[in-house]
Protein backbone atom coordinates (compact mmCIF):
# COMPACT_ATOMS: atom_id res chain seq x y z
CA UNK A 1 0.00 0.00 0.00
CA UNK A 2 2.61 2.41 0.90
CA UNK A 3 4.49 1.50 -2.18
CA UNK A 4 1.55 2.54 -4.35
CA UNK A 5 1.55 5.53 -2.53
CA UNK A 6 4.80 6.12 -3.58
CA UNK A 7 4.29 5.13 -7.12
CA UNK A 8 1.36 7.78 -7.00
CA UNK A 9 3.02 10.51 -6.06
CA UNK A 10 6.07 9.82 -8.89
CA UNK A 11 3.84 9.16 -11.41
CA UNK A 12 2.24 12.71 -10.41
CA UNK A 13 5.40 14.33 -9.84
CA UNK A 14 6.55 13.53 -13.87
CA UNK A 15 3.27 14.44 -15.02
CA UNK A 16 3.67 17.72 -13.20
CA UNK A 17 7.31 18.06 -14.80
CA UNK A 18 6.28 17.09 -17.97
CA UNK A 19 3.52 20.06 -17.75
CA UNK A 20 5.90 22.91 -17.46
CA UNK A 21 8.64 21.71 -19.80
CA UNK A 22 6.44 21.12 -22.41
CA UNK A 23 2.78 22.01 -21.71
CA UNK A 24 1.48 22.10 -25.52
CA UNK A 25 3.24 18.24 -26.18
CA UNK A 26 0.55 17.29 -23.36
CA UNK A 27 -1.70 19.21 -24.84
CA UNK A 28 -1.60 17.34 -28.28
CA UNK A 29 -0.70 13.77 -26.54
CA UNK A 30 -3.07 13.92 -23.61
CA UNK A 31 -5.54 16.67 -23.67
CA UNK A 32 -7.93 15.34 -21.16
CA UNK A 33 -4.95 15.58 -19.03
CA UNK A 34 -3.62 18.83 -19.88
CA UNK A 35 -7.25 20.57 -19.16
CA UNK A 36 -7.17 18.87 -15.68
CA UNK A 37 -3.25 20.51 -15.09
CA UNK A 38 -4.64 23.71 -16.50
CA UNK A 39 -7.28 23.89 -14.60
CA UNK A 40 -5.36 23.37 -11.20
CA UNK A 41 -2.28 25.70 -12.37
CA UNK A 42 -4.33 28.71 -12.85
CA UNK A 43 -4.94 31.02 -10.39
CA UNK A 44 -8.53 31.84 -9.26
CA UNK A 45 -8.63 35.83 -9.49
CA UNK A 46 -11.26 36.30 -7.56
CA UNK A 47 -9.77 33.95 -4.38
CA UNK A 48 -6.27 36.21 -5.13
CA UNK A 49 -8.42 39.25 -4.64
CA UNK A 50 -10.19 38.29 -1.70
CA UNK A 51 -9.60 40.74 0.91
CA UNK A 52 -8.68 40.50 4.39
CA UNK A 53 -11.06 41.60 7.41
CA UNK A 54 -9.38 44.89 8.18
CA UNK A 55 -8.97 45.68 4.58
CA UNK A 56 -12.43 45.31 3.82
CA UNK A 57 -13.01 47.64 6.72
CA UNK A 58 -10.45 49.70 5.88
CA UNK A 59 -11.82 50.34 2.19
CA UNK A 60 -15.02 50.54 3.55
CA UNK A 61 -14.46 53.42 5.59
CA UNK A 62 -12.24 55.12 2.46
CA UNK A 63 -15.37 54.73 0.52
CA UNK A 64 -17.62 55.98 3.02
CA UNK A 65 -15.33 59.27 3.23
CA UNK A 66 -15.17 59.61 -0.24
CA UNK A 67 -19.03 59.58 -0.73
CA UNK A 68 -19.12 62.34 1.99
CA UNK A 69 -16.52 64.69 -0.13
CA UNK A 70 -18.68 63.73 -3.16
CA UNK A 71 -22.06 64.96 -1.90
CA UNK A 72 -20.01 68.27 -0.63
CA UNK A 73 -18.77 68.31 -4.02
CA UNK A 74 -15.01 68.27 -2.85
CA UNK A 75 -14.06 64.71 -4.37
CA UNK A 76 -11.03 64.58 -7.11
CA UNK A 77 -11.27 62.97 -9.94
CA UNK A 78 -7.99 60.71 -8.54
CA UNK A 79 -9.88 60.03 -5.38
CA UNK A 80 -12.99 59.05 -7.48
CA UNK A 81 -11.23 56.67 -9.28
CA UNK A 82 -10.01 54.94 -6.20
CA UNK A 83 -13.31 55.10 -4.81
CA UNK A 84 -14.70 53.29 -7.58
CA UNK A 85 -11.87 50.78 -7.28
CA UNK A 86 -13.41 50.07 -3.26
CA UNK A 87 -16.92 49.79 -4.81
CA UNK A 88 -15.19 46.99 -7.43
CA UNK A 89 -13.20 45.49 -4.72
CA UNK A 90 -16.69 44.92 -2.24
CA UNK A 91 -18.62 43.31 -5.04
CA UNK A 92 -15.96 40.65 -5.58
CA UNK A 93 -15.85 40.02 -1.82
CA UNK A 94 -20.09 39.86 -2.23
CA UNK A 95 -21.52 40.14 -5.12
CA UNK A 96 -25.21 41.33 -3.79
CA UNK A 97 -23.41 43.53 -1.40
CA UNK A 98 -25.41 46.99 -0.82
CA UNK A 99 -22.35 49.17 -0.20
CA UNK A 100 -23.13 51.78 -2.75
CA UNK A 101 -26.27 52.90 -5.28
CA UNK A 102 -26.94 53.27 -8.53
CA UNK A 103 -26.92 56.89 -8.76
CA UNK A 104 -23.83 57.01 -6.33
CA UNK A 105 -22.39 55.06 -9.00
CA UNK A 106 -23.08 57.32 -11.52
CA UNK A 107 -22.32 60.18 -9.92
CA UNK A 108 -18.49 58.34 -8.79
CA UNK A 109 -17.76 57.64 -12.69
CA UNK A 110 -19.36 61.11 -13.81
CA UNK A 111 -16.64 62.34 -10.93
CA UNK A 112 -13.79 60.35 -12.14
CA UNK A 113 -13.82 60.58 -16.46
CA UNK A 114 -15.99 64.38 -16.70
CA UNK A 115 -18.67 62.51 -18.18
CA UNK A 116 -21.79 59.88 -17.79
CA UNK A 117 -21.53 56.46 -18.59
CA UNK A 118 -24.72 56.95 -21.11
CA UNK A 119 -22.96 59.63 -22.95
CA UNK A 120 -20.20 57.32 -24.86
CA UNK A 121 -20.80 56.58 -28.40
CA UNK A 122 -18.86 53.25 -29.07
CA UNK A 123 -17.87 50.51 -26.45
CA UNK A 124 -14.42 51.95 -24.88
CA UNK A 125 -11.81 51.04 -23.13
CA UNK A 126 -10.11 53.64 -20.57
CA UNK A 127 -6.88 52.54 -19.23
CA UNK A 128 -6.56 54.42 -15.71
CA UNK A 129 -3.63 52.35 -13.72
CA UNK A 130 -1.19 49.80 -14.83
CA UNK A 131 -0.80 46.21 -14.96
CA UNK A 132 -2.84 43.69 -16.86
CA UNK A 133 -6.13 43.26 -16.12
CA UNK A 134 -7.25 39.83 -14.80
CA UNK A 135 -10.80 40.33 -13.71
CA UNK A 136 -13.87 43.31 -14.71
CA UNK A 137 -16.39 44.04 -11.87
CA UNK A 138 -19.75 44.92 -13.72
CA UNK A 139 -20.52 47.80 -11.02
CA UNK A 140 -23.06 49.59 -13.41
CA UNK A 141 -25.00 48.06 -16.11
CA UNK A 142 -22.39 48.66 -18.92
CA UNK A 143 -19.77 49.56 -16.88
CA UNK A 144 -17.09 47.15 -16.25
CA UNK A 145 -13.74 48.44 -13.35
CA UNK A 146 -10.67 46.15 -14.64
CA UNK A 147 -8.35 44.94 -11.83
CA UNK A 148 -4.91 44.14 -12.00
CA UNK A 149 -3.41 40.68 -9.68
CA UNK A 150 -2.88 43.64 -7.08
CA UNK A 151 -6.62 44.26 -7.18
CA UNK A 152 -6.03 47.28 -8.55
CA UNK A 153 -8.18 49.41 -11.00
CA UNK A 154 -6.02 49.24 -14.10
CA UNK A 155 -9.05 50.25 -16.71
CA UNK A 156 -12.62 50.87 -17.23
CA UNK A 157 -14.88 49.47 -20.00
CA UNK A 158 -17.89 51.72 -21.23
CA UNK A 159 -20.73 49.34 -23.26
CA UNK A 160 -23.03 52.46 -23.61
CA UNK A 161 -25.76 49.68 -25.59
CA UNK A 162 -25.93 48.07 -21.88
CA UNK A 163 -25.93 51.13 -20.05
CA UNK A 164 -28.87 52.35 -22.09
CA UNK A 165 -30.65 48.56 -21.52
CA UNK A 166 -30.65 50.06 -17.22
CA UNK A 167 -33.59 52.22 -17.55
CA UNK A 168 -35.32 49.95 -20.05
CA UNK A 169 -35.18 47.26 -17.47
CA UNK A 170 -36.80 49.51 -14.54
CA UNK A 171 -39.75 50.47 -16.67
CA UNK A 172 -42.23 47.66 -14.84
CA UNK A 173 -41.01 48.66 -11.61
CA UNK A 174 -44.03 50.78 -10.06
CA UNK A 175 -46.38 52.09 -12.19
CA UNK A 176 -49.30 49.88 -10.34
CA UNK A 177 -51.08 50.74 -7.28
CA UNK A 178 -52.84 47.62 -5.85
CA UNK A 179 -55.52 48.43 -2.87
CA UNK A 180 -54.04 46.45 -0.73
CA UNK A 181 -50.70 46.48 0.47
CA UNK A 182 -50.12 42.84 1.56
CA UNK A 183 -50.09 41.37 -1.57
CA UNK A 184 -46.78 40.50 -2.26
CA UNK A 185 -46.40 38.98 1.51
CA UNK A 186 -49.94 37.37 1.34
CA UNK A 187 -50.05 36.30 -2.30
CA UNK A 188 -51.18 32.51 -1.51
CA UNK A 189 -53.90 33.45 -0.09
CA UNK A 190 -55.01 36.08 -2.70
CA UNK A 191 -54.41 33.40 -4.98
CA UNK A 192 -56.67 31.47 -3.03
CA UNK A 193 -59.98 34.14 -3.47
CA UNK A 194 -62.39 34.01 -5.72
CA UNK A 195 -61.61 34.92 -9.03
CA UNK A 196 -63.46 37.85 -9.96
CA UNK A 197 -64.35 36.67 -13.56
CA UNK A 198 -66.34 33.93 -11.73
CA UNK A 199 -64.19 30.99 -11.35
CA UNK A 200 -63.09 29.38 -8.23
CA UNK B 1 -14.80 39.19 -16.06
CA UNK B 2 -16.25 38.14 -12.99
CA UNK B 3 -19.45 35.40 -13.58
CA UNK B 4 -22.77 37.05 -12.73
CA UNK B 5 -23.97 35.72 -9.98
CA UNK B 6 -27.72 33.65 -10.56
CA UNK B 7 -30.91 34.89 -8.68
CA UNK B 8 -34.18 33.40 -8.51
CA UNK B 9 -36.97 35.65 -8.06
CA UNK B 10 -40.38 34.34 -6.24
CA UNK B 11 -43.74 35.91 -7.07
CA UNK B 12 -43.88 37.87 -3.95
CA UNK B 13 -40.51 40.32 -5.60
CA UNK B 14 -42.56 40.02 -8.75
CA UNK B 15 -45.37 41.86 -7.18
CA UNK B 16 -43.99 44.05 -4.96
CA UNK B 17 -41.56 45.15 -7.62
CA UNK B 18 -45.02 46.29 -9.69
CA UNK B 19 -47.47 47.33 -7.09
CA UNK B 20 -46.55 51.02 -5.81
CA UNK B 21 -48.85 50.38 -2.63
CA UNK B 22 -47.10 47.28 -1.20
CA UNK B 23 -45.08 47.05 1.85
CA UNK B 24 -42.24 45.93 0.10
CA UNK B 25 -42.35 47.60 -2.82
CA UNK B 26 -39.02 50.23 -1.74
CA UNK B 27 -37.22 47.13 -0.79
CA UNK B 28 -37.71 44.98 -3.88
CA UNK B 29 -37.14 48.48 -5.74
CA UNK B 30 -33.54 48.90 -4.55
CA UNK B 31 -32.48 45.63 -4.39
CA UNK B 32 -33.59 44.79 -8.04
CA UNK B 33 -31.85 47.83 -9.53
CA UNK B 34 -28.89 46.54 -7.97
CA UNK B 35 -28.92 43.06 -9.26
CA UNK B 36 -29.97 44.97 -12.98
CA UNK B 37 -26.99 47.31 -12.31
CA UNK B 38 -24.47 44.34 -11.55
CA UNK B 39 -26.32 42.24 -14.61
CA UNK B 40 -27.03 39.25 -12.19
CA UNK B 41 -28.23 36.32 -14.04
CA UNK B 42 -32.10 36.48 -12.77
CA UNK B 43 -34.09 33.53 -12.89
CA UNK B 44 -37.56 31.88 -12.08
CA UNK B 45 -39.62 28.89 -12.44
CA UNK B 46 -42.11 27.34 -14.50
CA UNK B 47 -44.43 27.45 -11.26
CA UNK B 48 -43.45 30.67 -9.96
CA UNK B 49 -43.77 32.66 -13.13
CA UNK B 50 -47.76 31.22 -13.60
CA UNK B 51 -48.20 32.05 -10.05
CA UNK B 52 -47.47 35.55 -11.02
CA UNK B 53 -49.23 35.40 -14.13
CA UNK B 54 -52.22 34.92 -12.74
CA UNK B 55 -51.84 37.21 -9.53
CA UNK B 56 -50.99 39.86 -11.62
CA UNK B 57 -53.68 39.25 -14.05
CA UNK B 58 -56.34 39.57 -10.97
CA UNK B 59 -54.93 42.25 -9.27
CA UNK B 60 -53.66 44.86 -11.82
CA UNK B 61 -55.03 43.36 -14.87
CA UNK B 62 -54.40 41.89 -18.41
CA UNK B 63 -52.02 44.85 -19.90
CA UNK B 64 -49.99 44.60 -16.74
CA UNK B 65 -49.71 41.64 -17.31
CA UNK B 66 -48.59 41.36 -20.58
CA UNK B 67 -45.88 44.06 -20.16
CA UNK B 68 -44.43 41.92 -17.60
CA UNK B 69 -44.04 38.54 -20.19
CA UNK B 70 -42.47 41.44 -21.59
CA UNK B 71 -40.14 42.91 -19.33
CA UNK B 72 -39.32 39.33 -18.50
CA UNK B 73 -38.23 38.43 -22.20
CA UNK B 74 -35.92 41.95 -22.06
CA UNK B 75 -34.23 41.38 -18.90
CA UNK B 76 -33.44 38.16 -20.03
CA UNK B 77 -35.01 35.98 -17.61
CA UNK B 78 -34.38 32.34 -17.45
CA UNK B 79 -37.27 30.30 -16.90
CA UNK B 80 -36.24 26.85 -14.65
CA UNK B 81 -39.25 25.00 -16.11
CA UNK B 82 -40.19 22.29 -13.29
CA UNK B 83 -39.84 18.90 -14.66
CA UNK B 84 -41.51 15.12 -12.87
CA UNK B 85 -37.92 14.98 -11.01
CA UNK B 86 -38.31 18.26 -9.74
CA UNK B 87 -41.86 18.20 -8.71
CA UNK B 88 -41.71 15.35 -6.82
CA UNK B 89 -38.41 16.58 -4.53
CA UNK B 90 -40.57 19.36 -3.58
CA UNK B 91 -43.69 17.51 -2.84
CA UNK B 92 -41.69 14.99 -1.24
CA UNK B 93 -40.20 17.95 1.24
CA UNK B 94 -43.96 19.24 1.50
CA UNK B 95 -45.17 16.33 2.60
CA UNK B 96 -42.22 15.76 5.09
CA UNK B 97 -43.07 19.32 6.90
CA UNK B 98 -46.61 18.18 6.76
CA UNK B 99 -47.77 21.43 4.94
CA UNK B 100 -46.47 23.83 7.83
CA UNK B 101 -44.55 26.62 6.78
CA UNK B 102 -44.08 26.80 3.06
CA UNK B 103 -46.27 25.98 0.23
CA UNK B 104 -45.87 23.68 -2.63
CA UNK B 105 -44.40 26.35 -5.11
CA UNK B 106 -42.91 27.45 -2.43
CA UNK B 107 -41.11 24.20 -2.55
CA UNK B 108 -40.12 23.85 -5.83
CA UNK B 109 -38.81 27.27 -5.71
CA UNK B 110 -36.48 26.00 -2.81
CA UNK B 111 -35.42 23.07 -4.88
CA UNK B 112 -34.38 24.78 -8.13
CA UNK B 113 -33.05 27.15 -5.56
CA UNK B 114 -30.06 24.66 -4.52
CA UNK B 115 -29.92 23.73 -8.17
CA UNK B 116 -29.17 26.64 -9.46
CA UNK B 117 -27.00 27.91 -6.66
CA UNK B 118 -28.99 30.83 -6.64
CA UNK B 119 -30.35 32.94 -3.79
CA UNK B 120 -34.04 33.41 -3.26
CA UNK B 121 -35.54 37.00 -4.41
CA UNK B 122 -38.30 37.42 -1.90
CA UNK B 123 -40.32 38.10 0.93
CA UNK B 124 -41.49 35.32 2.52
CA UNK B 125 -39.86 34.72 5.40
CA UNK B 126 -40.72 31.27 5.39
CA UNK B 127 -37.20 30.51 3.01
CA UNK B 128 -35.03 31.81 5.15
CA UNK B 129 -36.73 29.27 7.92
CA UNK B 130 -36.35 26.66 5.63
CA UNK B 131 -32.55 27.33 5.76
CA UNK B 132 -32.25 29.06 2.24
CA UNK B 133 -30.24 31.79 0.93
CA UNK B 134 -32.30 34.41 0.41
CA UNK B 135 -32.61 38.28 -0.95
CA UNK B 136 -33.08 40.60 1.21
CA UNK B 137 -30.52 38.86 3.81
Amino acid sequence: MVRMKDRDKRLIALVEAKYKEDPDGLAASLPGLHGLMSAEAAPEPEAQLTQPPEEIERRKAALAEALTKLRDCALSPEDALVALEHTARAIVDDPFTDVIGYETEKALFKRAFGKSPGSFRAKTTLPVGVGEVVLNVTVMRGVYLGLNKEGQLAAVTVNPRKVREFRKLMKFVGGSRDPESDVALRHDDYLAMRDPHGGT
Amino acid sequence: MAEPSRVLVDTAAFYALRSEADLFHAQARVIYERLSAREHELWTTSYALVETIVLLERRLGFDVTMEFVNWLEDNNVQVLWVDSHLHEEAWHRYVAQQGRGLGFVDWTTAVASAQLGAPVFTFDAGFAQAGLAVLPV
